[in-house]
């Protein structure tokens, strides 16, 4: 490596590290505030928590208190449920939009694009009246379905670019071995897709982990409440419960953290290699 | 009985035609090969032979059943792709059992078939493996292996030959004859090499522009193609052409003084513009001889037992001829060709032929 080459890699690493930092920053005040006394996260919110300022008050009152089990329970199934369902329908519909041609292929596929480039909560209010009407306010079945429609669009895109890559091939041999079109699907198409279902997962996971809005707007009942919702409970007009707030947030990054772990070890790359010269 | 017959296949891509009507029949237990120049319909044959391709119009059977609305699953054939698409998140064993496996086949008999093919095709030691960790030989073998134990009437062969090396090439192509005889099964089999296509073929079929130019055992081809294109493409080097005038019963005007006196057919009348085709393996340097050509060599090319000269004629054309050890001429040399009677082709201004040497 010539001094060129070791000045230009040096640039690349140090903004690099300065986005990590920027990014983790956050993160790290909140795991390390949450180990501490009130007076000492206001006293001095930068430093790390000593013998004498370190305390585990705010974990005793969040596991203390029975809802907040519920609220994990419900996140997890909220954004379980989403990302089950976005990546069922969403490769589906990339597979049929790439495999196949019918009649509205087009139309559908810039029908979704227009999907991805419009925000849903502009539609909040027609949403909410439309999940009243059907009776779903207050419950998780709603937020997933909500969030499906907001994550379908993209994910079909990412999905049918990947599905461009899987040879022909593929699946006309899979047809002359007497496969139903499910079955290429199912057994064929779906497990070379595993690398783009990972991507388009971690996607999905995190903004609906951390969303608010919907959940406000359309489950805010008692035992409905998502864990970003639930903290709010610890932010009064008045006071507010620090040590409460904080080690929620922390302890409500563990699934996210879990999850994605699971889901960044399918990023393999090359799962095709080996199937055409 | 796995005949296949096609009558007057026609496909069109909208309204680019790519096959025009088509007539084939390949006997119950051949070995057909399909040539011709790259995007001459070849493979949209086959597959359409495999039912991958929907047909414009037009009948196949196979085996004597009209297969025109069947699934590729449901008209017993297996296809081997040039690019093998062997599965690849399965092993070796399940890559040729997966479709015995939606066949609902019992297991015993899986395994029997399974390992009969891969005892056939030396994989037996291989089966644990994806295909990711086999050489391009052995997924070659395993695709074919896939296609075995399926049992099919008829194998379709895309290029299975093209993505392995020279050395390979040769070895499995004497497998896959070997293999033709051992299951006494009907091929049909796509492709560019023009050896694979001698070798392998009981009856080779020569495509050109969507349309079959000639159908024929493979000698039979060689000596008497029925047009300049099956001459020029069956055989290498390639027939030489040269442009002629006939002026006089039995002469040949080739231009700038050239005369060639030779029988030539009925069919040809004073003053027709013909072109005479005779193989390089059928020209010789010598000074003697019925038929003669002159010319200057332009580049000598030494393979070692046989050569090729290239000649340049008093016309402005160029010809090849073969040669036979060290005929020791430098470049620009003067030389006297003599081409064999009987093996001179005589082609009419649309290009089919008017007269076939005899053997
Ligand atoms: N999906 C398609 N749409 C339109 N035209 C097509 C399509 N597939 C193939 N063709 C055309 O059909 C013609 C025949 O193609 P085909 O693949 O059968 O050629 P081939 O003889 O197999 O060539 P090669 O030797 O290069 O494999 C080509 O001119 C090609 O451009
Ligand atoms: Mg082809």
């Amino acid at each position: 490596m010539n001094l060129r080459q070791q000045a230009s890699a040096f640039a690349v690493h140090a903004v690099l590290l300065a986005y990590t930092a920027l990014a983790l920053a956050p993160i790290i005040l909140v795991i390390m505030n949450s180990f501490k006394e009130r007076k000492a996260i206001f006293g001095a919110p930068l430093q790390l928590p000593s013998p004498s300022t370190f305390s585990l008050i705010g974990y005793d009152k969040v596991f203390g208190d029975s809802a907040i089990a519920s609220y994990y329970i419900n996140s997890i199934t909220v954004t379980g449920g989403t990302i089950f369902f976005t990546l069922l329908f969403g490769s589906m519909a990339a597979w049929a939009l790439a495999e196949y041609k019918f009649r509205f292929n087009t139309f559908l596929a810039i029908f979704l694009a227009i999907g991805i480039m419009v925000p849903i909560r502009l539609g909040s209010v027609a949403l909410i009246q439309l999940i009243a009407q059907l009776n779903l306010i207050n419950t998780l079945t709603a937020l997933i379905l909500v969030y499906v429609a907001q994550n379908i669009p993209l994910a079909v895109f990412i999905l049918s670019e990947f599905m461009g890559q899987i040879p022909k091939d593929l699946r006309e041999a899979a047809r002359c071995d007497g496969l139903s079109e499910y079955n290429i699907f199912f057994h064929i198409i779906l497990p070379l897709l595993r690398p783009a279902l990972a991507t388009v997962a971690v996607f999905t996971m995190i903004p609906v982990w951390n969303d608010l809005w919907f959940p406000l707007l359309l489950a805010p009942a008692r035992g409905k409440q998502t864990i970003t919702l639930g903290i709010q409970q610890f932010l009064g007009q008045y006071i507010t419960d620090w040590n409460s707030v904080l080690s929620a947030l922390a302890t409500a990054i563990i699934p996210v953290l879990i999850l994605y772990v699971i889901f960044s070890r399918q990023l393999i790359r090359g799962l095709t290699s080996g199937a055409v010269k | 009985m796995s005949e296949v017959k096609i009558e007057n296949l026609c496909k069109a891509y909208g309204p680019v035609e790519v096959l025009k009507n088509i007539d084939l029949t390949v006997e119950d237990g051949s070995f057909v090969v399909l040539v011709g120049p790259s995007g001459c319909g070849k493979s949209t044959l086959l597959r359409s032979i495999a039912g991958l391709e929907p047909i414009t119009a037009g009948n196949i059977s196979i085996g004597g059943r009209q297969v025109n609305d069947l699934p590729p699953a449901q008209r017993q054939i297996a296809m081997v792709f040039q690019s093998y698409a062997l599965y690849p998140h399965k092993n070796v064993y399940d890559n040729m059992a997966f479709g015995l496996k939606f066949a609902r086949t019992p297991k015993a008999e899986i395994d029997q078939r399974v390992s009969e093919a891969a005892r056939i095709l030396q994989l037996e030691h291989l089966l644990k493996r994806r295909p990711r960790e086999l050489s391009g030989g052995q997924r070659q073998r395993v695709a074919i292996g896939r296609a075995i134990v399926r049992k099919p009437q008829v194998f379709l062969f895309d290029e299975p030959l093209s993505n392995l090396d020279a050395a390979l090439r040769i070895n499995t192509r004497v497998e896959i004859a070997k293999l033709h005889k051992l299951l006494k099964a009907t091929i049909v089999y796509v492709t560019h090499d023009q050896v694979e296509a001698m070798t392998l073929a009981d009856k080779i079929v020569v495509m050109n522009n969507g349309r079959v130019e000639q159908t024929g055992k493979p000698l039979d081809l060689y000596y008497n193609p029925a047009n300049m294109f099956v001459a020029g493409f069956i055989g290498s080097p390639a027939m030489n052409f040269v442009a002629a005038k006939m002026t006089q019963k039995n002469q040949l005007d080739c231009g700038a003084g050239m005369k060639i006196n030779l029988p030539l057919p009925p069919a040809c009348k004073v003053g027709d513009k013909v072109t005479l085709g005779c193989r390089p393996e059928h020209i010789q340097f010598a000074a003697e001889g019925k038929i003669q050509l002159k010319g200057n060599v332009d580049i000598l090319e030494r393979l070692g037992e046989i050569g090729y000269a290239h000649v340049s004629l008093p016309n402005g054309q160029s010809i090849v001829a073969q040669i036979t050890g060290d005929p020791k001429v430098g470049n620009g040399a003067p030389v006297s060709l003599a081409l064999s009677p009987t093996h001179i082709h005589i082609f009419g201004e649309d290009g089919s032929v008017c007269s076939a040497a005899a053997r």
